[in-house]
């Protein structure tokens, strides 16, 4: 049997994988906005505390490859980010994820505000409902000043004579 | 030297001591003669701390090589300004320079003795702060300790911290930090001698106002550090340590609001006890992030046993001034009377509410990392998605809110008074919203911000032209004469005002930078050119000089707009001498409209070079904002004649 050509075959196709390994990514042209969210939502894992967007140590620049090199792949953000969540877990995510216990992350504040909008509300209330009180108190008492209450008094007056 | 340094730092903690029981047992047994000596004490305390802060300059200026702080943090090569502003690159020095400030500042208000009968608390209360910042200075994190040997060289300064950024970011923001411990001081004497009027508002408000502007400027000048030092294009990453400054600043900014109403209308005396605890308290918390190394930080100092002394102080605090609250809650007694919903007080009550909100999603998302691992064994991230995600919402509801107060009346607001205040507000923004929209803005989130924006821009003029309108109808003097001396005489609502300007342009900076912003990265040939927008960045050569010590790699890089040349520029990266890790260092062409921002993120052999370009729109403008802000504050604080005229009631009505 001739192998030269599939030889031939095996070695234009090695050296075209080679080609296509060896070619620095930035000659593909990828999507750098997607690029930029991905970076923006993940962290570098050296502890340096940083975003991967704004880390430059080698950490962070083995990490951008990777970025890279998955999206001239063409996977999605999704696919990418859960490949750096398997390889080093949950925090390589920039936020926490909205499931299971870390849903009070997202929700605690809310929840707080609200909780305390409806404090002032109900504080307020108590205070314009005083204020109202006050206000009918004041009324009341001035027109009690003004009522002339001597008609009723005589009427009082006769009404009792006849029982007396 | 260094033996003078520290031996002021142990006479020091002595006489802090001293100055502290004296005070209090001068002022319990009335015994004028104590009282005055433990006051005499709290300067001299001022004095040591001053000298024990100059003999650390001093050190750090000659390159003293066999003290391990100035080994640490300086070197030969390092331009004097650095040697300086290495007081404050430690742990050590910076809680020198803390400690400097703190004891000055309890010397003025000793000094001052604004209300007697508060003074000796007010003072003994501020130097117990003093005695635990000189106990850990003189027997935990010495700044004045020996090597064994004199190392011929220093480690050098970290590069990042070689910027004019980090000379006065430290300062400002200690300068704020420690400024809220005054009228938190001032707040606990009140409570302890049982006197809870709102005279220690009134004699603090400088103080409060003064902090708060440091704290500002300490905010903004790190956000500038990290837009120019660290070179990703960003200002804020929602750091814990960037978090521990911002959220003392959201309650200050509370508590300045939430004390006019006291001052007004004889309400809210506990929240703002506690809201003026709370902000101390949370400085402290700040300290112990920056310290303890307990959340990853880029910013913090490392880990070190100093956060536990923080956390403990911090603890007995919050213990102490809480109990304290708690057991003269009786004297504490306020106004219980609203006259409606709708007034210039509840809009300050929701303006607390917003603002404490965001310092507790802040707060939480920081520590949340610890609670999250507590619960789930695993630690996760919470970084700059989370609190954007959380706090943005709540930022527009302060936008819309900024809009809101200054058009309601005081008391009650009528109905035909808000369709007069809104009527042209509402219609100049909708007006905005329809135009952007046209003009191609799509984000809708951007566009509601964007429309938020403008119309509290509109409102807070209107107040301008509104009074100006009034007093050129009354005095008759022209418009210009009439809007200065209208600010001139009612500078504390009118420097408020300009606050808010400020703030509004910050905000448009935020959000034209975060919605539009456009970025790029490419490797070019020399000649090569890369268009971005309306920009054509060509790409011209690479070129190294050596700077001290240092090898600087450079491009140079023109900027063309249509064929007109705007300009050129020299992204570098730093190669130290001392540092293994090179630092880049971006370059900037700016205008009001937006930041055109290069990094030279590499190159290759051949000669081609990598270059990251960011296009941030509105970015002057937070800046422009940021400086306005602190101009409306030192118009408010400004003394003389209208620096205290602000609203007050008068019979049957409200003045302004």
């Amino acid at each position: 049997m001739n192998r030269k050509p599939l030889i031939i075959l095996f070695a234009v196709a090695f050296s075209a994988l080679l080609l296509l390994t060896a070619s620095p990514v930035w000659a593909v042209p990828i999507d750098m906005k997607l690029q930029k969210e991905i970076e923006d939502s993940l962290v570098c894992q050296d502890d340096c505390g940083m975003i991967l967007s704004a880390c430059e140590n080698q950490t962070a620049q083995y990490m951008r490859k990777i970025v890279i090199d998955r999206l001239v792949k063409g996977e999605s953000k999704a696919q990418i980010m859960g490949y750096f969540e398997s390889i080093y877990g949950v925090k390589v995510l920039a936020a926490p994820p909205a499931k299971g216990f870390n849903i009070t992350a997202w929700v605690t504040p809310f929840i707080a505000i609200i909780a305390g909008g409806l404090m002032v509300y109900f504080v307020v209330d108590k205070w314009v409902m005083n204020a109202k009180l006050d206000k009918l108190d004041r009324e009341e008492s001035d027109s009690a000043k003004t009522v002339d209450f001597s008609e009723y008094e005589e009427k009082l007056d006769e009404e009792l004579k006849k029982y007396l | 030297m260094a033996d003078i340094g520290y031996i002021t730092l142990v006479i020091a903690f002595v006489l802090s001591l001293y100055a502290i029981i004296g005070q209090l047992l001068g002022k319990r047994l009335e015994n004028r003669r104590l009282l005055k000596s433990a006051r005499g004490a709290v300067l001299s305390v001022a004095i040591m701390a001053t000298l024990a802060s100059l003999a650390l300059l001093y050190l750090l200026v000659t390159s003293d090589f066999s003290i391990k702080y100035v080994f640490d943090y300086t070197s030969t090569d390092l331009p004097l300004g650095y040697k300086f502003s290495a007081l404050w690159a430690g742990n050590a020095g910076s809680l020198l320079l803390w400690l400097w400030v703190l004891t000055v500042y309890t010397a003025i208000v000793t000094y001052s003795n604004k209300i007697e009968e508060m003074t000796s608390y007010v003072s003994a209360i501020l130097t117990v702060n003093s005695a635990f910042f000189l106990l850990i200075l003189a027997f935990v994190t010495n700044p004045f300790e020996k090597l064994n040997y004199t190392p011929a060289e220093g480690a050098g300064m970290n590069p990042m911290l070689q910027n004019f950024g980090m000379v006065t970011h430290p300062v400002t923001t200690y300068l704020g930090y420690v400024g809220f411990a005054v009228p938190f001081a001032f707040a606990m004497a009140a409570l302890i001698v049982r006197n809870t009027d709102d005279r220690w508002i009134k004699i603090t408000r400088k103080w409060t106002i003064l902090a708060w502007m440091f704290l500002t400027l300490g905010n903004l000048y790190g956000a500038q550090w990290a837009y120019v030092e660290l070179g990703w294009g960003g200002y804020w990453a929602w750091d814990p340590v960037e978090n521990a400054s911002f959220i003392p600043w959201l309650t200050g900014s509370a508590f300045l609001h939430s004390v006019m109403v006291q001052e007004r209308k004889n309400l809210l005396k506990i929240w703002n006890v506690c809201l003026i605890t709370l902000t101390y308290l949370l400085t402290l918390f700040g300290t112990f992030l920056v310290r303890s190394g307990i959340l990853t930080s880029v910013h913090a100092f490392g880990n070190s046993s100093l956060g536990m002394f923080f956390l403990v102080f911090t603890g007995v605090v919050f213990v102490l001034s809480f109990w304290l609250i708690c057991d003269r809650i009786n004297v504490l007694k306020e106004g219980r009377e609203f006259e409606s919903f709708i007034s210039k007080e509840s809009s300050f009550l929701m303006n607390n509410l917003i603002l404490v909100g965001i310092a507790f999603a802040t707060f939480f998302g920081t520590i949340y990392p610890l609670i999250g691992e507590v619960f789930t064994g695993t630690r996760p991230t919470v970084s700059i998605p989370y609190f954007n995600s959380v706090n943005a919402p709540l930022g527009l509801l302060m936008v819309v809110l900024i809009g809101i107060c200054p058009l309601i009346a005081w008391r009650k607001s009528s109905l035909k008074n808000l369709r007069e205040n809104f009527l042209i507000p509402i219609i100049g923004a909708l007006l905005f919203a329809v135009a952007a929209y046209a003009l191609g803005i799509r984000k809708i989130y951007a566009l509601t911000a964007l429309t938020a924006v403008f119309f509290a821009s509109i409102s807070t003029l209107s107040e301008f032209v509104k009074g100006t309108r009034v007093r050129m109808k009354i005095t008759g003097e022209n418009p210009i004469t009439a809007l200065g001396k209208l600010m001139v005489r009612n500078r504390r609502r009118y420097g408020g005002y300009i606050i808010h300007m400020g703030l509004i342009m910050l905000i448009a900076g935020i959000i034209g930078s975060n919605a539009f912003s456009k970025v790029t990265q490419q490797t070019v040939s020399m000649g090569q050119s890369i268009q971005v927008e309306d920009y054509t960045v060509t790409y011209n050569n690479l070129a190294e000089r050596k700077e001290g010590g240092n090898d600087v790699v450079y491009a140079n890089v023109t900027i063309n707009n249509d064929g007109k040349l705007l300009g050129v520029l020299q992204p570098e990266k730093v190669f130290y001498s001392t540092h293994p890790e090179p630092s880049s260092e971006v370059a900037i062409l700016g205008s009001l409209r937006e930041d055109l921002y290069v990094i030279l993120a590499g190159w290759e052999k051949d000669g081609r070079a990598t270059l990251k370009i960011l296009i941030n729109p509105l970015m002057a403008w937070m800046w422009i904002g940021g400086y306005v802000m602190v101009a409306g504050t030192l118009f408010a604080l400004w003394p003389g004649r209208g620096a205290e005229v602000g609203p007050k009631y008068i019979r049957g009505g409200w003045e302004e």
